[in-house]
């Protein structure tokens, strides 16, 4: 056998790349015989001893053998003498030998039982052993697994099986302690054999909660020197969240969450203890049963709204979440933890002996919500006072053919009408779009539609663009608990569609858990998961509803008129125009205010289709062996693997005797995770106060994707032939493919000294292919520290627990993949093959990872009888050597290089209280309130740089990172100032210096939390939570243009004399048209007078007071209008003054509401169920206060990260969906 | 206990077995990318890097050319409105042509450094792609020197070659005349080498084939390299001629190119002959571009969307309308189409009047724009070098460095010839889709017309006595030739020669420009990101303005 052995490292060992593999492996060797040899010592030689004292008590000289051997005494103190003193020289003694003497002349008798225990007793008591068997259940009567029972006073015992079941051989007459983190202790006296049921009481959780850490590790929370926030199920579960972290807000202090609206299939934006990269990823690592599933950022700046990998979990399966917040507690995860770690832990079906049967079904309802303000008092269109400014001519008609009073005329079917104005053909112009026309009078007027109706504002014309989302999601599980095995089964069938128009989707998820325990040292987990998802049209960003000129709706159109004419009567997509060619002339489309990207947006929607059809399956297999009483080693395989098939099905939206149309796309993604882990944990006494805990293991994970796609192009060559034959020109086709490899070495020492004072260090030495060979291999250290102030001194009593913590530890981010490379690219021009250098970035082999180091201090406990809890911590992370694309001027060969350039730290507060206020035998109410105050600063950039600009919003607004500045800083122009005031130029309007910018906010918010209450009385429960976020702020765009336009209430402001206008006459000066303040009923060269001016207080260029009046529409639509002026154009433009709608975005909402009835005992009882509750829920509800009231506070959430990634921002309005408020019941049942 | 001790070491063996250092290695390369390249492979590269501003893309004309020298040369119409006549400082666009430039240059230096890599066999053996890279590098380099005077260039682009060092990249500015004077040295040079590599074997089968095979300009011809190289000369001693330091150098360059065809051929509507100006009706194909249909090269241009930019920019002048018209060129109906308000009748929009009259003008419908069948065609060639643009250089030669009338006329009518017969033939193969507005009819322009035209009393060489009057019919072919397809030339023939004589309404509200800009601000990438060579260049910015005059202006 050994010589075997010897031969297949020789093998292997001719490999040279196995150097590494082998020095990993003899540390494991080493640790295993070690161990063994260490348990051969206990389990087959008696341990010698060797003592010299004198004159010592009884008591003494046992607790002295106890320190010095595994030996424990287990002894009534009333049967030992007081005063017998002996004196003892001995050495290479057995336990016996020194007993035996020590004993001499007393009636002391012992016994050594098979676990080192020494029983001592007098002559009166007999010295048998027992042995007791029990169950250990809850509150509720379900059996506690991993229930200790220790024999007092020793420290020995056993726990409780999956059943809750125990069986321990003691001394009679000891005393037993029971006890179960989370519940209060019992404490028993066994005289004789005997089976006995214990019942635990809930105790104070937090004081002994069990909490998972990196790597899947579960730690006594008490024990752990960092803070971390868990989240169990039943909050997650409480009011049918469309994903596992949106049911989180203001749960967890440090972390910020922000989902993009758009229904389930949505990407959600986590953010953990401030911004820590300022071009990169910035979403936190996921593991789920410790191993990582795919997870990444999300975009939805291509026009679909994208989700990242967390969303896809599915809420009814998991048991917890556990947050890692600072790099001490993620530090195990290396350089892949720089922002963070969510740990997920699915339901294991651990619990209840036998078989049981939970169901879950609910069924809730999204509204649309939250909605622009829409101003209801005038239409389409502009009158001649626009017109006359906007040509520069005042002699000039109204433009758009428009009458002065802003309407069209047309002649249809033989008949004259009026019509709003003709905004069809018109593109490249934009004033067509203003909403600046006609007060709604209810007179007839042809629409284009070719209906005539009441000019009136249409109500819920834009809501009717969108749906009702119906939403069901209906989960069964099987439990099945033996001696030897736990099985969960779950199956959960969700339905849940969009806003968007027709978008749905169906998830069938199947999750099959299996624990066996095979032999009492050997445990076996597998966990399969199964996801098949279809998503069917997933929604679509408003950007043509809001953020384009042609498309914007108003309240005198009506989204249910564009559901009925996005297509002809033939099927074909909709025709402007008169005399355009079309089967169906008299359908064609040609007078009125159409929005045609809106039409065509519904043309999107309801005549392609976009089906994506996702299968992910994801596998775990942990195998767990306990060598012998201090050794163990687990060993984990996973894999999660995803294939999604794509098809997108342009429907023909021509004749094809008049032209090429539609397409078909067929697309794949295939995304495989391998990983593999193994640990050896040693765990030992050293003496009676101090244990060690020690492990190593090394992790490995290999990332594979191949994304294809192939599609018709030019057309198809029969109408709505949906296959690649029937391309027109050649097929067009793409294919990119990744790998990623990545490994580990880790090692963790804890010591504990008492059960109050502990201390772990842990240290990781990882490597990445994302990084140059050679120059791949970094390393992560950490340490912490809690203390048990309440277990260590005697505190008053209103303190029932009080801790204090410290930790420091390093984490990193590599560059991504494939970003370091320095690289040709390869391309082909027409036949003649090529290459060329890669410039923007430049790669760079010499590239580092970041790293942030980060330190805490917390303090957490629990007083006035555990009626309040605090958990305060404090903070300070540095992120150095920031991976940055560093700007260059491009006469250096390259656009920007990738460089470690820059560093920023984070300092903040995260406060979390947790109160009782009321707690009767009936009525109970609990609250839970959470507060982070986070300071973000930029502590340098590349050296000399003093700041760097991320991107522009429209090309106006600078999205800057600036030293000395939390990141993320919006500048925009100023007015320039004549003599200290304002500006006016010719016109009236303001003239801004685009050479002096200045700050306007910042995209980081000063505090995020939330307040949770969970209200209970009698078999009622209501629990309702509200959160918050202060300060940051967003770029408004989509809102600004909508005031550029005329759409929003605020712009009624000066429309007339009653909403404050200013009467004004135009006359010509210096060839600029002006407008000139009068009373007058007409002006003195007979020019008409209108009464919708504004007067910008303000001096012209010469410094006299402005007594320019502009006419308000011009005054909106230049002022807040988007123009073609970049970010510090002097140009012709006169400038926008877009700063206006960079907006602080504060919120409180009340995020959701949960009230429940769960039938009482008897009842469940009778129909053999241990629980059936029944609830309503919402969420969305309503805003406490918030500072934006045109849209929703998150409804700017379109890609991950703040402001810019990337260069492409993560803030835009125009890229997700409406916010809705949502409403639903829920049924839960466990039998 | 030893078989537990065994199965975990299998179990680790198979778990670490997994990953290898090999394997980090093969991981680390983007599979779509290479880490490595071959000269010839490099050399298309870099010559394809330039394309987008020599195929007539959407973004020069969007970006740069609508607000610029389309409108400096009064090619195209704009509004009389305040700072017309500024090409706009810290405009982000505008640094395209900057940006576009530095890009192809990396790629060249990207090119010398793996060429220098080769071993010194190599490089003799390679030596023809060298020589042909530093002839199109030098034309694009020309046309950069001549919009913003001196640039980054020697210094330039090094960021490959020192290997990420950045400290080391930070370019300086070389002087104008520097690059003037180093680029004539070295055409001059290669002009030689080239000749001797035309001869037969003078380049291995292998090389001629290799060569063959990448270069999609000239598909491998030498011939043609050499009129590149040849005709580049001219054009670049032509625009320094009248500086005292080039003045001589020009006179006896040009004089030794034209008097040995044989050793210097240039493009000159396929003469081969010494003071023989071809203009045959297939003399424009004697030029140095690609045409779209029967290349291999695959592309489409896109010039009509950037031209019409924000709107109306394809609208035409009414200098250039009028000129056209009352001189019944040819080409009125090949480069224009009337306004739809006017059908029949082309109005070109008066560049005199107020800015306010001129946009309700241009949004009325009477303005005639360029003909869609030509500034909408995708099939628009990748276009270097021209012969009439050549012909016309020689004319200006021989009427202002070394006078000879005679040949002056010839060089001057067979440039008209070509001209006409080139954008006839852009016309004719244009597969524009738009329908042409207002009502006119087209006709390929026949030999007769041609003649007609040339031989008009305002055209006709003949009728031109003086040397003003000469330059102005120069200047005014080369305006008419140039047009909006070569807006670097054109821009740069009428700030050297001052011809033909516009006239432009002054721009009182502008503090910077009041006639059109003589150069292109520096960008405010170079302002920010490359201070000091730039404060160094600019006498700390003060120099940075676009009145300052390039080096060969008067």
């Amino acid at each position: 056998m050994k010589k075997n052995k010897t031969a297949t490292l020789n093998i292997l060992a001719t490999s040279p790349e196995l150097k590494r593999l082998f020095l990993t492996m003899k540390i494991s060797t080493f640790l295993i015989l070690a161990a063994c040899i260490q348990t051969y010592a206990n389990g087959f030689a008696q341990e010698k001893i060797d003592l010299s004292v004198k004159n010592i008590e009884l008591k003494k000289l046992f607790s002295m053998i106890e320190k010095k051997t595994d030996y424990h005494f287990l002894y009534y103190d009333a049967a030992i003498p007081q005063h017998k003193k002996v004196d003892i020289q001995m050495s290479d003694a057995s336990i016996e030998e020194v007993l035996d003497k020590a004993f001499l002349n007393t009636l002391l008798k012992y016994k050594i039982m098979n676990n080192n225990l020494v029983v001592i007793s007098s002559a009166g008591f007999s010295l048998v052993d027992i042995i007791v068997k029990g169950l250990v259940t809850d509150e509720k009567n379900s059996p506690l697994v991993g229930a200790s029972i220790k024999i007092k006073g020793t420290g020995l015992g056993t726990t409780s099986n999956a059943n809750g079941e125990f069986s321990l051989k003691i001394p009679a007459h000891s005393t037993i302690v029971i006890s179960h983190v989370g519940y209060q202790p019992m404490e028993m006296v066994i005289d004789k054999d005997e089976t006995i049921n214990i019942q635990l009481q809930p105790g104070n959780k937090v004081l002994e909660d069990v909490v998972v850490t990196a790597l899947g590790i579960s730690k006594e929370k008490r024990a752990l020197g960092y803070a971390t926030s868990t989240i169990k199920s039943d909050v997650i579960g409480e009011a049918g969240t469309p994903n596992v972290v949106t049911a989180l807000y203001g749960d967890i202090p440090g972390v910020k969450i922000s989902a993009a609206p758009g229904g389930a299939t949505s990407g959600v934006n986590v953010i953990i203890r401030g911004a820590s990269s300022i071009n990169y990823q910035q979403q936190p690592l996921l593991i789920i049963d410790g191993v990582p599933a795919r997870n990444g950022d999300f975009n939805s700046n291509n026009g679909r709204i994208g989700n990242n990998g967390i969303a896809e979990i599915n809420p009814e399966d998991v048991e917890s979440v556990t947050v890692l917040k600072g790099a001490a507690a993620a530090a195990l995860y290396g350089s892949e933890a720089s922002n963070g770690v969510i740990l997920i832990t699915t339901k294991s079906g651990k619990g209840k002996k036998g078989f049981t049967t939970e169901f879950n079904t609910y069924y809730d309802e999204d509204h649309i919500a939250y909605m622009p303000q829409f101003q209801t008092v005038r239409g389409p269109g502009h009158t001649i006072d626009y017109s006359t400014l906007h040509t520069g001519n005042i002699n000039a008609p109204n433009e758009n053919g428009l009458d002065s009073a802003g309407w069209d005329h047309i002649t249809y079917n033989g008949q004259a009408y009026r019509s709003l104005v003709n905004s069809i053909g018109s593109a490249g112009s934009t004033t067509p779009n203003l909403y600046f026309g006609p007060v709604y009078d209810g007179k007839p007027t042809l629409y284009w539609d070719h209906q005539v109706r009441p000019y009136l504002p249409q109500k819920n014309g834009y809501a009717d663009l969108w749906q009702t989302a119906h939403n069901h999601t209906t989960n069964i599980a099987f439990t099945n608990n033996t001696d030897k095995t736990t099985t969960r089964f779950s199956y959960t069938y969700a339905h849940t569609e969009g806003l968007s128009i027709t978008s749905r989707n169906d998830k069938h998820n199947f999750s099959l858990n299996n624990t066996f325990r095979l032999t009492p040292s050997l445990t076996v987990q597998t966990i399969i998961n199964y996801f098949n998802w279809h998503i069917h049209n997933r929604p679509t960003g408003t950007g043509n509803l809001l953020l384009s000129f042609g498309g914007a709706l108003g309240p005198a159109d009506n989204g249910k008129w564009y559901r009925n004419e996005y297509q002809t009567s033939l099927g074909y997509k909709y025709v402007t125009g008169k005399t355009t060619n079309s089967l169906t002339p008299d359908e064609n489309i040609w007078f009125g205010n159409l929005k045609t990207n809106t039409l065509d947006y519904v043309w999107d929607r309801l005549a392609n289709n976009e089906d994506e059809n996702e299968n992910r399956i994801n596998g775990i297999l942990k195998v767990d062996l306990k060598l012998n009483k201090d050794l163990n080693f687990t060993v984990r395989a996973s894999t999660d693997i995803t294939n999604t098939l794509t098809y997108q099905k342009q429907r023909s939206s021509l004749p094809l005797a008049l032209g090429n149309s539609g397409a078909y796309i067929v697309g794949t993604l295939n995304d495989e995770i391998y990983y593999g882990d193994a640990r050896l944990n040693y765990t030992r006494n050293l003496t009676k106060n101090i244990n060690l805990n020690a492990s190593a293991g090394y992790t490995v994970n290999y990332e594979k994707t191949l994304n294809n796609s192939i599609s018709t192009s030019g057309g198809l060559s029969v109408e709505n032939k949906f296959d690649l034959s029937a391309t027109i020109n050649p097929l067009a086709a793409s294919s990119a493919q990744g790998y990623l490899l990545k490994d580990a070495l880790f090692g963790i020492v804890n010591v504990s000294y008492k059960n109050y004072l502990y201390a772990e260090g842990t240290l990781r030495q990882d490597r990445t292919s994302t990084m140059p060979p050679g120059n791949n291999t970094f390393y992560y250290p950490a340490v912490n520290v809690s203390y048990i102030l309440s277990d260590a001194f005697k505190l008053p009593e209103t303190i029932n627990y009080l801790k204090v913590r410290a930790s420091y530890g390093m984490v990193g981010n590599y560059p991504g993949q494939y970003i370091s490379n320095v690289s040709y690219g390869l391309a082909s021009v027409g036949g003649y093959p090529y290459t060329t250098v890669n410039t923007g970035p430049y790669g760079n082999v010499n590239i580092k990872p970041e790293r942030r180091h980060e330190a805490e201090a917390g303090v957490e406990g629990q007083v006035w009888k555990n009626r309040l809890g605090f958990d305060i911590t404090y903070y300070y992370n540095k992120i150095t050597g920031q991976i940055t694309n560093l700007t260059l001027p491009y006469t250096t060969g390259a656009t920007s290089i990738l460089q470690n350039a820059g560093s920023l730290s984070n300092a903040g507060i995260e406060v979390n209280l947790t109160a009782t206020p009321v707690r009767t035998k009936n009525f109970t109410w609990t609250v839970i309130l959470n507060v982070t105050h986070n300071t973000n600063k930029l502590l340098s950039l590349a050296s000399g740089q003093s700041e760097m600009l991320l991107g522009t919003f429209d090309g106006e607004v600078a999205y800057k990172a600036k030293v000395g500045r939390p990141l993320g800083d919006y500048w925009a122009p100023t007015i320039y100032q004549t003599k200290g005031q304002n500006t006016i130029n010719a016109n009236g309007l303001y003239l801004l210096n685009y050479q002096q910018l200045q700050n306007v906010g910042n995209s980081q918010e000063k505090a995020v939390g939330g307040i949770r209450n969970a209200l209970k009385y009698k078999n009622f429960g209501l629990n309702f939570s509200v959160d918050f976020k202060i300060g940051g702020s967003e770029s408004t765009t989509a809102l600004q243009w909508l005031t550029a336009l005329g759409y929003t209430k605020n712009t009624l402001y000066a429309m007339d004399a009653a909403h404050g206008g200013i009467s004004y006459y135009q006359t010509v000066n210096n060839g600029a048209v002006q407008g000139v303040q009068t009373n007058a009923g007409i002006g003195p060269q007979g020019q008409t007078v209108y009464h919708n001016g504004i007067l910008l207080k303000g001096v012209q260029l010469d410094g006299t007071p402005n007594t320019v009046v502009v006419s308000s529409p011009y005054f909106y639509r230049t002022e807040f209008n988007s123009g073609d002026a970049s970010l510090s154009s002097v140009g012709p433009t006169q400038g926008d003054l877009e700063y206006l709608y960079v907006a602080t975005n504060t919120y409180f909402k009340f995020r959701e509401i949960a009230f429940s009835y769960t039938l009482p005992t008897p009842i469940l009882t009778k129909i053999h169920a241990t629980n059936l509750s029944l609830s309503v829920f919402g969420r969305n509800l309503f805003y406490i206060y918030r500072t934006i009231k045109d849209a929703d506070a998150e409804q700017f959430t379109s890609a991950s990260g703040y402001g810019f990634q990337n260069g492409s921002p993560t803030s835009n309005l125009g890229n997700t969906n409406p916010s809705s408020r949502s409403y639903g019941v829920m049924l839960r049942a466990n039998f | 206990m030893k078989r537990i001790l065994l199965y975990h070491i299998i179990l680790l063996m198979l778990v670490f077995a997994a990953c290898s250092k090999n394997k980090f290695g093969d991981y680390y390369q983007n599979p779509a990318s290479t880490s490595t390249t071959t000269v010839e492979k490099q050399w298309t590269g870099f010559n394809y890097a330039s394309f987008n501003y020599e195929s007539f893309q959407y973004t020069p004309y969007f970006s740069e050319w609508q607000t610029t020298a389309l409108n400096f040369t009064q090619v195209t119409a704009y509004e009389n409105i305040a700072h017309r006549y500024e090409p706009i400082f810290q405009y982000a666009s505008v640094d395209d042509k900057w940006t576009n430039y530095y890009n192809f240059l990396s790629q060249y230096k990207n090119f010398l450094s793996v060429y220098a890599g080769e071993p010194a066999a190599t490089q003799d053996l390679y030596r023809i792609f060298k020589i042909t890279a530093d002839i199109h590098f030098y034309d694009q380099t020309q046309k950069m020197v001549d919009t913003y005077g001196d640039i980054p260039w020697t210094r330039a682009g090094l960021i490959t070659t020192n290997e990420g060092n950045i400290a080391a990249s930070y370019a300086s500015y070389d002087k104008a005349t520097d690059i003037y004077e180093t680029m004539l040295d070295s055409l001059k040079a290669h002009a030689a080498e080239l000749n001797n590599l035309s001869a037969s074997n003078a380049l291995t089968s292998t090389i001629a084939t290799i060569f063959k095979n990448q270069d999609f300009i000239n598909q491998g011809s030498i011939l043609k390299w050499q009129k590149y190289c040849n005709s580049l000369r001219i054009k670049m001693l032509m625009r320094v001629s009248g500086t005292s330091q080039f003045s001589s150098r020009a006179n006896t360059e040009i004089a030794s190119i034209l008097a040995d065809p044989a050793t210097y051929p240039i493009c000159n509507g396929g003469s081969t002959a010494a003071g023989v100006f071809g203009s045959a009706s297939d003399g424009y194909q004697d030029g140095i571009y690609l045409s779209p249909p029967s290349s291999k090269v695959a592309f489409t241009s896109s010039l009509y969307t950037g031209l019409f930019g924000w709107g109306y920019g394809d609208r035409a002048t009414k200098v250039m309308i009028d000129t056209l018209v009352n001189n019944n060129d040819p080409r009125l109906n090949l480069l224009f189409q009337p306004g739809s308000g006017s059908p029949g009748t082309f109005i070109g929009l008066d560049e005199s009047l107020d800015g306010a009259t001129q946009s309700s003008l241009l949004q009325g419908t009477i303005i005639a724009g360029y003909n869609y069948y030509l500034s909408n065609s995708s099939f628009l060639p990748v276009l270097y070098i021209t012969s009439q643009e050549i012909q016309l250089l020689i004319a200006d030669y021989y009427t202002n460095i070394t006078p000879n009338p005679g040949l002056a006329g010839q060089a001057y009518a067979a440039a008209i010839t070509n001209s006409i017969n080139w954008y006839s033939w852009l016309y004719s193969i244009s597969d524009n889709t738009k329908p042409i507005y207002g009502s006119y009819t087209y006709s390929a322009p026949t030999s007769a017309a041609i003649s007609n035209y040339i031989n008009g009393s305002n055209i006709s060489w003949v009728n031109a006595t003086t040397i003003a009057q000469q330059n102005e019919l120069i200047g005014l072919q080369k305006w008419i030739n140039y047009n909006i397809f070569q807006p670097n030339e054109c821009w740069s023939e009428l700030r050297r020669t001052g011809y033909p004589i516009l006239k432009f309404v002054p721009d009182d509200a502008s503090n910077i420009s009041q006639q059109p800009s003589n150069r292109f601000y520096y960008p405010v990438n170079e302002v920010l990101y490359n201070t000091a060579n730039y404060n160094a260049a600019t006498n700390n910015g003060a120099n940075n303005i676009p009145t300052t005059k390039i080096f060969w202006q008067h």
